[in-house]
């Protein structure tokens, strides 16, 4: 699943470290994230919208696999 | 997350518990090796000695590296509870599981051409053993997840 969280998080000049603290979890789950390696969870995804200010649809993208 | 002083105390607890077991541990094996007037459980005695000695010294570094820097605590358990963390050490457990599973069942094989009949059988037994272990877990994590 695609995402815009390191876009974002650049543009407010946030630090991976400091996201990370703010939601409690590690820096290298925030890192995992924004490389696509990683899919949050519902609860971390509403979390990371929650911090955001934002929709979880303007920050994860879901596109559909092709079959 | 938990606040940060409880989470302080519960690692000071763990980390007092783990040298006093140690300490136990390791004078009560040195203790039972010195009234043993036999050889009969000398192995044993040695194991507990240094497993007490393992936890004492790892509870002491412990000690010293939380007295240095206190936000090690909050790391850690900002890693034991990560999400991501818990997802990896899930499936790393299960391919283990797995992994196990195989290496046992080669290792009757083998015992039983090697004609190790009672080595086999009780190998057997862990298989077995792991085999209705895991499916009950899997049932009772069905019923609650």
């Amino acid at each position: 699943m695609k995402n815009r969280l390191e876009q974002i998080r650049k543009e407010r000049a946030i630090k991976q470290e400091d996201l990370a603290h703010a939601l409690g979890v590690s820096r290298q789950t925030i890192c995992s994230l924004e490389n696509g390696r990683y899919n949050p969870s519902i609860l971390l995804a509403f979390k990371i919208a929650r911090y955001f200010g934002m929709a979880i649809e303007e920050i994860f993208i879901y596109e559909e696999e092709e079959s | 997350m938990k606040n940060p002083l409880c989470v302080f105390k519960r690692s000071r607890a763990f980390t007092v518990v783990l040298i006093a077991l140690g300490a136990v541990l390791f004078l009560g094996g040195i203790l039972l090796v010195l009234l043993e007037r036999s050889d009969r459980y000398t192995m044993f005695y040695g194991f507990l000695t240094g497993l007490g000695l393992c936890w004492l010294v790892i509870g002491c570094i412990r000690h010293w590296r939380i007295k240095r820097n206190p936000a090690i605590v909050l790391e850690e358990e900002i890693d034991q509870k990560d999400e991501r963390h818990q997802a990896i050490r899930s499936r790393a457990g299960y391919y283990t599981f797995l992994l196990w599973f195989v290496l046992l069942f080669v290792s009757i094989i083998a015992l039983v051409f090697l004609s190790y009949k009672t080595a086999s059988l009780v190998l057997c037994g862990v298989l077995v053993l792991m085999a209705v272990t895991f499916l009950l877990f899997y049932a009772l994590l069905q019923k609650r997840m």
